[in-house]
């Protein structure tokens, strides 16, 4: 079967409608038949996971769910991604290896895990450091790890300029990697921001990235 | 409070200085002309003069304070924006007012007690799987402790024997060399080499199960940096030259002496060495060199061969990898070489990298910080 056709609309809507009443119970037991039957991991993550939180997020900015039962949506959400992770480092590993953050005072760190959780997909070795993270500790992370990328999380527009200064940090660092920049905070604009940084790129979706890593593996 | 106060102004008193309500008044221009303390907590004192939709997330940018006021009494669920904070979604009542509007908003005591439940609930099942981590790591430490206990015994107790074997083998061929013709002679040497390759094997594996077991230990003493690239040469050399390859020395660092254990520090110099003349062309050069990065100690071994891939240089250093280039002479090792050098110049606080490309041979560098002790020049 193909995955799409495994994450059916009338799945999606009761894991969304699970997710809407916090019901994680209810997420778990529709997360776990779909991992059983081997579905692609990219897959879980765009159709449910992705899809779910851009519809919470919508309906927040609507003011039709408190930030409540955002918050909740989004620690089920975390703890169904979990379920993945026998699977997920069991991947072969490439050799090569990424950090990815959330920058300082950005508690939104959902996007930035399914983005380390997808550098892991395509056998990368990635650490996580979190939402919220200070600049020094995050240099100290890159210059101790050495990483061939780092990517950085945004969720909120009003993250944007502490993502520029934490990229020009990394600029100035001995350690030289390349680096991805992305999240919902673009959805109104900011990439240009980026665009004259050197070794920087934005990237808005997972098929971007995929490209990205594709032509980075081919020799960057 | 005074003891005549009527319900009202008891009320009032109690909304104004301490209910966990957001009162916010605004004028009829739509401007918050008066906020009690709980909505300048939350929101700071900056709240006066603002517009409802500047108070709010408002990411419509369609939130009309009139239109919701004349709407009626029904609760109308907004999200404030808390400086230096998380977003909070208070329930509003608009009341209009005969000059402006007054807002009411408080948080759904429902909705927290949800949210409490939901916090309880993810708590006890990360202690649940924190506890269960904790527990399949003790195992797992276990487990390599008992492996590395085994293999340490299975090589030690190997080694014995395998050793009688070697030096009886050579024995026999250097007594009856006489006797042999070129057949036996020859079957008698691969019997040695084989042999010889088994010890070294079982030294890997001892060297693993010491280290891994944390038993490594430095002896650290004073030692010329040139004699430790001298050594090391000169150990390599008879090996290097059936490939007619030359081992060239560079020290930048003069009679410099370094704080090191010799023997291991040694080890790591053979072993980088012994593997530049694997991955060697017959009458090709290799550098071993010493000199400073950044004030530290380095040492570097460069060949001419094919070079590493990268997807092989990152995992260079850890067991049984093995460049994924062809050795040019037959390759015996079982990938636990570098290992063991990483291991060693670890335990001295350095770092051992690789530096690569296909085709363009490589460089292998060990960086050992703060072991540097520069030999003061004699005084007048």
């Amino acid at each position: 079967m193909a995955d799409q056709a495994l994450i059916s609309e009338e799945i999606y809507q009761n894991y969304l409608s699970s997710l809407l009443v916090g019901d994680r119970a209810a997420c778990r037991n529709i997360a776990l038949p779909l991992l059983e039957h081997d579905i692609q991991l990219l897959t879980l993550y765009t159709d449910l996971f992705q899809r779910s939180m851009y519809e919470i997020g919508e309906r927040w900015e609507r003011n039709q769910i408190s930030v409540v039962t955002e918050h909740i949506a989004t620690s089920i959400t975390e703890s169904v991604m979990a379920l993945v992770y026998p699977r997920l480092f069991a991947h072969p590993k490439t050799g090569k290896s990424a950090i990815v953050s959330c920058v300082v005072n950005e508690h939104h760190q959902i996007g930035g895990r399914m983005v380390a959780d997808y550098f892991e997909m395509q056998g990368w070795d990635s650490q996580f450091a979190g939402a919220n993270q200070p600049i020094a500790d995050l240099l100290r992370f890159v210059r101790e790890r050495q990483p061939d990328v780092v990517a950085l999380s945004a969720a909120i527009n009003m993250s944007l300029p502490k993502l520029v200064e934490t990229v020009e940090a990394i600029l100035d660092c001995s350690v030289k990697p390349q680096i991805i920049v992305g999240g919902q905070a673009f959805r109104w604009g900011g990439a240009t921001l980026f665009q004259k940084l050197p070794r920087v790129t934005h990237l808005s979706t997972f098929t971007e990235m995929q490209g990205y890593l594709k032509e980075f593996q081919g020799g960057r | 409070m005074d003891a005549k106060a009527t319900l009202a102004e008891v009320s009032r008193e109690y909304l104004w200085q301490q209910a966990p309500i957001v009162v916010l008044c605004f004028d009829d221009q739509g401007t918050v002309g008066e906020a009690n303390v709980y909505a300048k907590t939350l929101l700071g004192e900056a709240v006066m003069g603002k517009r409802l939709n500047e108070v709010t997330l408002d990411f419509a940018g369609n939130t009309d304070l009139f239109e919701l006021a004349d709407r009626g009494a029904m609760p109308v669920m907004l999200s404030l924006g808390v400086p230096g904070g998380e977003p909070q979604t208070l329930y509003f009542t608009f009341v209009r007012q005969v000059s402006g509007v007054i807002a009411l908003g408080s948080a759904d005591p429902a909705e927290q007690g949800r949210l409490q439940q939901h916090v309880l609930a993810l708590n006890g099942d990360l202690s649940n799987l924190t506890r269960e981590l904790h527990k399949r790591n003790a195992e797992l430490l276990e487990m390599g402790r008992l492996k590395d206990q085994f293999l340490g015994m299975a090589a030690h107790d190997l080694r014995k024997p395998l050793g009688l074997i070697l030096t009886t083998s050579e024995l026999v061929l250097m007594e009856c060399d006489a006797l042999f013709d070129e057949e036996q002679r020859g079957l008698m040497q691969r019997m040695i080499n084989a042999s010889q390759h088994m010890a070294e094997v079982i030294d890997s594996f001892l060297n693993i199960s010491v280290i891994e077991s944390g038993r490594l230990e430095l002896s650290v003493a004073n030692v010329a940096v040139s004699d430790l690239l001298k050594q090391a040469q000169h150990m390599v050399a008879p090996y290097a030259k059936r490939k007619n390859i030359r081992i060239k020395l560079e020290n930048a660092l003069g009679d410099a002496v370094a704080s090191v254990d010799a023997t291991k520090i040694h080890q790591v110099l053979i072993n980088l060495l012994s593997n530049a003349v694997d991955h060697s062309a017959v009458d090709s050069e290799i550098l071993a060199a010493a000199g400073l990065i950044d004030h530290d100690l380095v040492f570097w071994v460069k060949n001419e061969g094919a070079g590493i891939v990268p997807e092989v240089r990152a995992r260079l250093f850890t067991p049984f990898v093995k460049a994924a280039t062809v050795s040019i002479t037959r390759d015996r090792s079982v990938g636990l070489g570098l290992v063991i050098a990483r291991k060693i110049v670890e335990a001295h606080g350095g770092r051992i990298y690789a530096e690569s490309e296909p085709g363009r041979g490589a460089t292998f560098f060990f960086v050992l910080p703060g072991r540097l002790n520069v030999k003061l020049a004699p005084l007048d």
